[in-house]
């Protein structure tokens, strides 16, 4: 039994592994603030922001959060709303899953017309 | 006086030679009089950088143990797996399986009779659940540490094997998820598994109620 816990064990956490690599993305907060809660959550609190023009470190998504670290190094999950509107260091927007940056604009102007 | 006049020939060649030439060099970067107005075209083609995608952490998988009440067989030991698609930040689809060997009921106990073979005993469940994350929070260990937390409710169907018999088995269950780093969370999590078994010859209804203490990662 326990043997078999044991292997249980290791390969339900093996997935893990996968995260200890990864290149660093940066991004422009180009918003006035961007917003960071304290979970990948609109209930959690916003306890930090981080103003235009400064960078932010983007870590990884979760549903439709983003957890970043500003360039203080404090952490927090922002809006994938937000962070679709920031600029990477190419200039370019963020690449993240979920409907594409324009989607709902889009979807609007076909239903209302 | 002939000499003269080939040189003269010679330099009216030239001056017409480079006149023209000036001329269309003019014309050609465009200042020109007859010159056509004409928008430098670029030679060096801009690289188009695509920066590496997002980093997905929708899934979760883990385990856990615990203790199942096994109605009429006693409260045992219990563990399985879990693995979770987290599909937005309120719902989450959960498939779970758990393992646990059913201990012995009052009645066997009392008349030394066997209700079930004991090789019969091994009980095994998996389901399909849909979670919903209901009450987010936060866990602050000390001054200086907070973690997210959410209480969550699930309800979901599987099957359950025991007793040489497989049972359509509804889940209703409810459950506290504490994210103790950026992959790691600790689940808290109580759930009823409900079915009809017919130990006795006849159909009755079965609530098996089992707690877990589990970790899981996400990925």
């Amino acid at each position: 039994m326990l043997r078999k816990l044991a292997l249980f064990l290791l390969l339900g956490l093996l997935p893990a592994v996968h995260l200890a690599a990864g290149e660093v993305l940066r991004v422009v907060v180009t918003d006035p603030y961007l917003d960071l809660h304290t979970g990948p959550g609109r209930g959690y609190p916003i306890t930090r922001s981080v103003p235009r023009g400064a960078h932010v470190e983007v870590l990884f998504q979760r549903t439709d959060w983003i957890k970043v670290r500003s360039d203080k190094g404090k952490e927090g999950w922002a809006h994938r709303s937000q962070m679709r509107r920031t600029l990477t260091t190419a200039g370019g927007a963020l690449e993240m899953s979920g409907p594409a940056a324009d989607a709902r604009d889009d979807g609007r102007l076909t239903h209302g017309s | 006086m002939a000499r003269s006049w080939n040189s003269l020939a010679r330099y009216a060649i030239w001056a017409v030679a480079v006149l023209g030439t000036s001329a269309k060099a003019q014309e050609a970067v465009g200042i020109g009089p007859g010159a056509k107005p004409e928008v430098v075209v670029p030679q060096v083609e801009q690289r188009e950088v695509k920066p590496a995608p997002v980093l997905q952490q929708n899934f979760e998988t883990g385990l856990f143990v615990g203790s199942i009440s096994i109605q009429d067989f006693g409260s045992v030991a219990v563990y399985g797996g879990r693995l979770a698609y987290h599909l937005t930040e309120d719902f989450f689809a959960e498939a779970t399986f758990g393992a646990a060997r059913a201990g012995r009921s009052s009645f066997e106990e009392m008349t030394q009779d066997s209700l079930v073979a004991r090789d019969k005993r091994d009980y095994r469940y998996y389901d399909f659940a849909l979670g919903w994350n209901a009450l987010p929070g936060e866990v602050f260990i000390g001054r200086g540490r907070a973690m997210p937390s959410a209480l969550y409710f699930s309800l979901g169907v599987g099957e359950t094997s025991f007793a040489n018999d497989h049972m359509f088995t509804a889940t209703l269950g409810a459950g506290y998820r504490v994210l103790l780093n950026d992959w790691l969370a600790a689940h808290m999590d109580v759930r009823d598994q409900v079915y009809d078994i017919d130990i006795t010859d006849h159909n009755r209804r079965s609530q098996n109620l089992q707690w877990t203490l589990g970790l899981t990662a996400f990925f």
